[in-house]
């Protein structure tokens, strides 16, 4: 595959930005360097037209380039509206309405699809 | 061969495989834990819980004999730490059934992991959530998300928690505690291509 090291480089920086939110926690109230890498990380997906899978991009958030884990960086909730909102540090909001349909599967998670 | 075939024939699409990266660490295999004795554990929560709560319809839930929660916000609220609580806590979901949004079912295990109390995460077998449903039908709780929770405080048997806590392996995500480097996982997606 072509493109095996622009994943291979994408996967690295997810990893080290997952482990950064955790590990420097304590001494990195903002996750700076975290936010960095996974910034770094969109930077190269983008350029290189690199595909995720929906699962990985809900872990991201758009504004600030947090890495969303329960916790530290991200609070999960049910709205009035029957949607699930995951609102980062930073203030933004990724908002999934489940209640329309909770059945609903993206493309990538019918059966099939991926191999 | 006629023109209009031989036309067709060219714009027919083709199908193809193209890569695309998956988390590395939402392995579905990983992040449920293995439940030993499937049908000894729903049993135990159909015996202690489910088959006596509809005696409780009228009862204010203060003074049910167990604390038990279906709602999304309560248990994302407890496991967050909102609440402040960190007493030892079960927490049943219907993985396998249908009408059980997967974008939420992905928050439960990472939100179990980094709780602070003990949680014992119990996925259940296909045909639970109609069942329990139907158990909780008559009380004021609705199993929207196919969540149950049970608090392990004073008001549960002991031997309840012992039982179900020794059938289901502990929940682990080794990524957030080691530097252990994963290989990408490239996955093929399926499309077309004119």
């Amino acid at each position: 595959m072509a493109s095996n090291d622009h994943f291979r480089r994408l996967n690295y920086l997810y990893q080290l930005s997952a482990w950064h939110t955790l590990a420097l926690a304590r001494h990195d109230g903002e996750q700076a360097l975290a936010r960095a890498h996974a910034r770094t990380l969109d930077l190269v997906a983008k350029r290189t037209r690199a595909k995720l899978l929906p699962q990985l991009k809900r872990t991201l958030c758009k504004r600030c380039h947090r890495l969303l884990l329960p916790q530290r960086t991200v609070e999960c909730r049910l709205d009035a509206s029957d949607s699930l909102v995951l609102r980062c540090r930073c203030g933004s909001a990724k908002r999934f309405a489940v209640g329309l349909d909770r059945d609903h599967k993206t493309f990538y998670e019918k059966p099939g699809n991926l191999r | 061969m006629s023109l209009r075939s031989a036309d067709k024939k060219i714009s027919k699409k083709k199908q193809l495989y193209r890569p695309i990266l998956d988390n590395p660490f939402t392995n579905e295999g990983h992040m449920w834990p293995h439940v030993e004795d499937q049908p000894f554990v729903w049993e135990l929560l159909e015996t202690t819980i489910l088959s006596r709560v509809r005696q409780f319809a009228d009862v204010p839930q203060e003074e049910w004999p167990w604390d038990i929660t279906t709602d999304f916000n309560e248990i994302a609220r407890l496991l967050d730490g909102t609440m402040g609580v960190k007493e030892e806590v079960i927490l049943y979901v219907c993985v396998k059934d249908s009408g059980v949004s997967s974008v939420l079912l992905q928050q439960i295990p990472l939100l179990c992991y980094m709780y602070e109390g003990n949680v014992t995460l119990v996925q259940l077998a296909r045909g639970a959530l109609p069942q329990i449903r139907d158990a909780i039908a008559c009380t004021p709780l609705e199993c929207k998300d196919g969540l149950l929770m049970v608090r392990c405080n004073d008001k549960i048997n002991e031997n309840f928690v012992k039982q179900v806590k020794s059938r289901v392996a502990p929940l682990q995500f080794p990524w957030l505690n080691t530097v252990k480097y994963l290989p990408a996982d490239i996955k093929m997606v399926r499309t077309t291509v004119k």
